[in-house]
């Protein structure tokens, strides 16, 4: 019970220490918001004079801009702990409300396409290993390694192109058609499932083949463990080899894995979702670093510290349950 | 007498060869061996590692993993089952309900993952149509018949028992079924030797309480003493010689057995005449031509080199393969 203790203080000063360390390097890139908003009014012509432009800019800025750094990092963290998180110098609306709005979809988004990745993952991985040394294995595995090369827009792009375009089969952007109710009733949900499927995929088609080679890898070395010979000559049914002594020994380590790609699953991917507009938290991840919104960057970027260091620690948590051999405090 | 007497053995190995088989060469594991297993008999396997004693235990199950194969041959279990022609089905009822093995090194014979208990439980429900309470039973009495603590076992994962404990447990799941014949595979090397001299106590004991063969296959001649009442010893994938134990050991005629039992301390006495067998052992990629023993046999003449010699009966129930077995 101590040891629990231990890591969950751990991950509470992970995160103290992510936050602050993202509070300065947000601040170290080049620009800020100041320049960023200057020039985005002398282009659009809202100001006529550079000096005009600063002086709408400085009265729009909701920040203590001009204070010294630490007193900035105070105030922020103090507003942290009230549940304050500003508001974005971009489009004024709270930090959090942009948040609570836009994470649902990217964690939906997410989440599909991680369950669907990995069950086929797996599946597939078991079934090569067991297909060790055939053609349809080498083939299989090659054709799975240049799938997992592909990076995930480039998929995004290319069924964007394939299936709103060429075949415009799919909408081209959002979340759900403007013609529906947003609630429970089915054609809300048929408009979302619809919008979700290019993404999803996007997704799936990318990284299915990366638990799909790992399962493989581990299933071949467990299929020649002695208990899976001896699981045979016990005259254990075939199927309960494959699930209860292959399955679970080569899942059980690709099982971190899985837990740490949901804490990475909050952050959305800032280029899939900007492909398809969809209305996700990584879109707003490109826009706020494309404008310096340094309240909203700090913002998300707490939000993924967040969940990854409490993913991290859900990972240790559970394995100590899901493998008898590694034991509490180890 | 029992019905089982009119079939004075319970399992015949016929010419059986398994071949490793492959990319750009193979090995003749096990070469044409034959012998019989007899009812209630302990047979000791004898032959230095990697002479197929475990490729041989794994045919008797038809599980030679490959790239292995069993090339040739028959395997007749009770006199009517055709082991070979079995289909999946019937192997699987087959394994374990009549022919058991506990594997060399049985350390990692358990799956990590299930509590060992549950795995005693799965072998029985998977083969009987038995009540959970009754196999719960059957599973306490074979831990107690092996001297180990039902409850705490049967709720213990594999790697918090200590080698021996292990052992000791696989014993007794080999036992679950009641199988005519008992494999052991090495059952003591890599343990401490205290813990071998228990596991070979807990062996004879059972040889005495149960109502089955015994088939012990080692490299050490000296564990075969207490237990064994037939030896079959094996050279490069063949039996060179089979014989009651203590024929054997009174009257080798085999000069490889010769050569063994020289170097047994138990046997000899005295430890200043040890004295190890000369030369390497062979190398099972290129035998020897003739009597793959021929490089190292002090008796060996032009013949050995030309012609391999096959077993015959030197006297009753003393079976060598030697062309000069009169004159050694
Ligand atoms: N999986 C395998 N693949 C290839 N060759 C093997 C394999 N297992 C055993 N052999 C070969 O078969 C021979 C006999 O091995 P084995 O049956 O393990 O002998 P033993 O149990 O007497 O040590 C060895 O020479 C080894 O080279
Ligand atoms: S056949 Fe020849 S070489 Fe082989 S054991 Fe007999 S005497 Fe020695
Ligand atoms: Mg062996």
């Amino acid at each position: 019970m101590k040891w629990i203790y231990r890591r969950v203080l751990l991950a509470l000063l992970s995160i103290f220490f992510t936050v602050v360390l993202t509070f300065f390097l947000i601040r170290l890139m080049p620009g800020n918001p100041m320049d960023v908003y200057v020039q985005m009014l002398i282009r659009s012509g809202r100001a006529r004079t550079r000096e005009e432009a600063i002086e709408r800019a400085k009265s729009l800025m909701p920040l203590n801009m001009n204070d010294p750094l630490w007193k900035q990092l105070i105030d922020y963290l103090l507003g942290i702990l009230r549940g304050d998180l500003g508001r974005s110098i971009s489009s004024f609306t709270p930090v959090s409300e942009i948040i609570v709005k836009s994470l649902p979809w990217t964690v939906f988004v997410s989440s599909m396409a991680l369950a669907t990745s990995f069950s086929i993952g797996t599946i597939l991985g078991l079934v090569l290993a067991y297909k060790r040394g055939t053609t349809f294995e080498g083939f299989s595995v090659a054709a799975l390694t240049i799938f997992g090369a592909i990076p995930n827009y480039i998929m995004a792009l290319l069924l964007f192109y394939l299936f709103t375009i060429v075949y415009p089969i799919f909408p081209m952007r959002g979340a759900y058609s403007s013609t529906v109710t947003p609630g429970f009733n089915l054609n809300f949900i048929l408009s979302v499932l619809q919008h979700a499927l290019l993404p999803i995929a996007s997704y799936v088609l990318t990284d299915f083949s990366g638990w799909a080679l790992g399962i493989r890898a581990m299933a071949s070395t467990v299929l020649g463990e002695d208990y899976v010979t001896v699981a045979k000559a016990r005259g254990l049914r075939e199927s309960k080899i494959i699930t209860n002594y292959v399955g679970r020994n080569s899942i059980l380590p690709q099982f971190t894995g899985l837990i740490l790609s949901i804490g990475f699953m909050f952050g959305g991917s800032p280029l899939v979702e900007s492909i398809f507009t969809y209305p996700g938290i990584g879109r707003f991840f490109a826009s706020a670093v494309s404008a310096r919104d340094y309240p909203l960057l700090q913002g998300l970027f707490l939000m993924l510290s967040i969940t990854v260091i409490l993913a991290n620690l859900l990972a240790d948590l559970l394995y100590t349950f899901i493998d008898p051999r590694v034991k509490v405090g180890d | 007498m029992s019905e089982q007497r009119l079939f004075r053995s319970i399992y015949n190995i016929e010419n059986i060869t398994v071949e490793y088989i492959m990319r750009n060469i193979s090995v003749k594991a096990v070469n044409n061996v034959s012998i019989n297993i007899r009812n209630r008999e302990a047979l000791g396997i004898v032959g230095e590692s990697g002479s197929g004693k475990t490729t041989l235990a794994l045919s008797l199950l038809n599980l030679v993993p490959s790239p292995g194969k069993i090339t040739s041959g028959k395997l007749i279990f009770d006199g009517k089952i055709d082991v070979l022609s079995l289909s999946d089905e019937e192997l699987r009822a087959f394994r374990w309900k009549q022919v058991a093995m506990v594997f060399q090194g049985a350390l990692n014979s358990f799956n990590p993952v299930l509590r060992i208990g549950d795995q005693m439980l799965e072998t029985i429900m998977e083969h009987e149509k038995v009540s959970k309470q009754e196999a719960l039973e059957r599973i306490s009495r074979l831990l107690k018949l092996v001297r180990l603590e039902p409850n705490r076992t049967m709720k213990a994962f594999p790697h918090e028992l200590s080698g021996g404990m292990k052992q000791r447990a696989m014993i007794a799941t080999a036992l679950l079924l009641n199988p005519r014949v008992l494999i052991l595979d090495e059952p003591t090397t890599a343990l401490d030797v205290i813990s071998q001299k228990y596991i070979l106590s807990i062996l004879s004991d059972l040889k005495k309480k149960l109502e089955i063969s015994m088939v012990l296959l080692t490299h050490d001649l000296a564990i075969c003493t207490e237990l064994v009442d037939r030896i079959a010893v094996m050279y490069a994938g063949r039996i060179v010689e089979v014989a009651k134990m203590e024929d054997l050991f009174l009257k080798p005629r085999h000069p490889y057995t010769m050569g063994l039992l020289r170097a047994v301390p138990s046997v000899v006495g005295d430890v200043r005449k040890l004295e190890p067998i000369p030369g390497a052992p062979p190398d099972m990629f290129n035998l020897p031509s003739g009597c793959p023993f021929h490089p190292r046999c002090p008796y060996a003449v032009e013949r050995c080199k030309r012609e391999e010699p096959y077993l015959e009966e030197a006297s009753e129930d003393h079976f060598v393969a030697c062309h000069r077995w009169r004159e050694v």
